[in-house]
């Protein structure tokens, strides 16, 4: 049987194998460390639907995130409800935030668009900090372990996490690929690589982003749920600069507009930030050294290496093989 | 009486606030004319202006008259290198993701800086003496003479500003590259060096604003934060990159903000203030003196 590694069955094979295969480790450190990179890369996959393929560079996926976080954590603990409810509502609040804050939004473009998002947070995190009775302010919630069949999912218990967690990854990486293989995804990327020429084509710019808008949120509101029942904690601190940094720094340094480059970003990211662990104090700068430097030096993400490997030994194949044509007509003229 | 006095209160607090917002984004705002790039780390140049101050006249002893250039020209530098070694290879690197490949160099800038700052400093809160000591009675409302030597900065400040845009070569080169880059080229002008000039002529503005703040409030690591949102909301109200408009919409918002303060409460000045922000943006993106 041939292989073709552009397959992608078989890149998702290869990654389920390679991320399976570290469970033999049997280091709880290093699962928990998986999951969360899962668990980000899930968000950043989303996110690279809007602003990797349609071109519309916007924050709100982390107000998505930690929407999804909190009203699950909401309805779990102050209302009662079991946890399914809790992610269920996740997906449908972030939904609902899509549709308001893209009609919004969208209408406005480039860095506009960064500044509603960066004020829709802002105003997020005020509302967070004053309707204590539901938020509990600065403490934030803490959550209860998601229970399905009598199983309970959280940092616990690292083998339910994880499928859970891989789940969620393969879903995000499928529901991309799914749309960029349809027409659906050649009407974003067309309106990312010329808006003027889609827009003759036929394409309503604003409700197509739109649309990518709120394909790309739903899934984030379950991972945000997921990570606080995992964590057993959301509140105002993960609408920090910090968690949004992760996020926007796994998607752009692995690669905007590629599949598989937020899943590559966002291992890198975390797992970089382990290994400067002995540098203590130092570790924030190291890390936005490496942030600088990355974006400096390869602009087109950490996932162009790859490429770049790729059509190097592609050339040197077809060198080998003219190579192979010249001798032989040398041959046939000797 | 005692409600007149929270009036007069509450003008002088809206000049204070607006002057301090005009300096803290005027060089925000000169950046994003000339160079067309958000720089997150604005922030951080202001946070680190505070600590040079402070470590100046708290640990050296020195005053004011030290503490206040030193704290400028080390921004000078600080700018310089931010142009250099990273907006400068970004903007000439990145093609279509240059909006979000700026935002986050400059935001792994001000994480940097931050993480210096707490390094060197520690993270506890820190407070510098004021800059001019006492009270003056104004209608019968206490106003310190700090306050009122911040009402008078910002002004100076735009016209000092205005006058080096204006009637100085170098500051007509800089509006001649943040009009026409290829046109100022011709001309002569070395693109390159004017960035690098501007963004290092924002850093200090930046500098100084952090030092006023520093005195004004109080220092952390983390004291760059809300100035710099405030500095972005004045931006877009005056109109990218019109320094006219920054200062119509730092005195608009001080006063909106000082007013809602005094009488909607602390709470919700925020929010009031954020919602205006997008409001702006929907239906007058161009803000009130910018070209769309």
């Amino acid at each position: 049987m041939k292989i073709d590694i552009d397959d992608f069955k078989i890149q998702l094979l290869v990654i389920t194998v390679l991320l399976f295969s570290t469970l033999l480790l049997r280091d709880v450190y290093i699962t928990h460390l998986i999951i969360l990179c899962m668990i980000y890369s899930a968000v950043a996959t989303n996110w690279n639907i809007v602003s990797g393929y349609t071109g519309v560079m916007h924050i709100a996926q982390q107000p998505f995130f930690v929407a999804g976080g909190y009203i699950s954590g909401i309805l779990t603990v102050k209302l009662g409800f079991p946890s399914i409810i809790g992610i269920l509502a996740a997906a449908c609040i972030a939904l609902l935030f899509s549709i308001a804050i893209g009609a919004i939004s969208l209408r406005v473009k480039g860095i506009y668009l960064l500044l509603i998002t960066l004020a829709v947070r802002l105003i997020m995190l005020s509302f967070i900090l004053y309707f204590i009775e539901w938020t509990n302010g600065d403490t934030g919630i803490l959550l209860p372990p998601i229970e399905v069949l009598g199983l309970k999912i959280n940092q616990f218990n690292a083998i339910p996490s994880f499928v859970f967690a891989y789940l969620l990854m393969v879903a995000s990486l499928i529901l991309v690929k799914v749309i960029v293989d349809s027409k659906l995804g050649l009407a974003f990327i067309s309106l990312r690589d010329s808006e003027v020429y889609a827009i003759s084509r036929g394409i309503n710019p604003y409700r197509t982003k739109l649309t990518a808008f709120v394909l790309s949120s739903w899934l984030t509101g379950i991972c945000g749920a997921f990570y606080g029942h995992y964590l057993g904690t959301i509140g105002p601190w993960d609408l920090g600069w910090s968690l949004l940094v992760t996020l926007l720094a796994s998607m752009v340094l692995g690669g905007l507009g590629t599949l598989f480059g937020p899943v590559l970003g966002s291992f890198v990211l975390v797992f970089l930030n382990e290994y400067f662990r002995p540098l203590q104090l130092l570790r924030p700068s190291i890390y936005g050294l490496l942030l600088i430097s990355t974006l400096i030096l390869l602009p087109n993400g950490l996932i162009s290496i790859f490429e770049k490997l790729r059509t190097r030994t592609h050339d040197n194949l077809l060198k080998i093989k003219g190579f192979a044509v010249k001798v032989s007509k040398n041959e046939k003229n000797g | 009486m005692n409600n007149m006095n929270i009036i007069i209160l509450a003008i002088i607090n809206g000049f204070v606030l607006s002057s301090m917002y005009a300096i803290a984004s005027l060089g925000l705002t000169l950046q994003w004319g000339v160079l067309k790039v958000l720089n997150f780390s604005h922030g951080l140049f202001m946070t680190w202006g505070a600590y040079i101050a402070y470590w100046i006249i708290a640990v050296h002893g020195g005053s004011y008259l030290i503490a206040l250039p030193s704290a400028i020209i080390t921004s000078f530098f600080m700018g310089f290198l931010l142009y250099y070694l990273v907006i400068g290879p970004l903007q000439e690197r990145s093609k279509t993701e240059i909006v979000s490949n700026v935002f986050i160099g400059t935001l792994a800038v001000s994480i940097i800086l931050e993480n210096l700052v707490l390094i060197i400093f520690g993270g506890r809160y820190k407070g510098i003496s004021t800059i001019v000591p006492g009270f003056t009675n104004i209608l019968g409302a206490q106003v310190s003479n700090q306050q009122i030597l911040l009402i008078f900065l910002g002004p100076l400040c735009f016209g000092v500003l205005f006058y080096f845009l204006s009637r100085t070569r170098l500051g007509m080169a800089v509006r001649a590259v943040a009009q026409d880059n290829v046109g100022a080229a011709i001309v002569g002008i070395d693109s390159k060096k004017v960035f690098a000039f501007t963004v290092s002529i924002g850093s200090c503005l930046a500098g100084l604003a952090g030092v006023l703040l520093g005195a004004y409030y109080y220092l952390s690591p983390q004291m760059g934060s809300s100035p710099l949102i405030t500095a972005l909301f004045v931006l877009v109200l005056g109109g990218m990159g019109s320094v006219k408009g920054t200062i119509l919409a730092s005195y608009i918002i001080g006063f909106i903000d000082a007013f809602s303060r005094f009488y909607i409460g602390n709470f919700w000045a925020d929010p009031i203030l954020f919602a205006i922000f997008i409001l702006v943006i929907l239906f007058r993106p161009q803000g009130l003196y910018g070209v769309k």
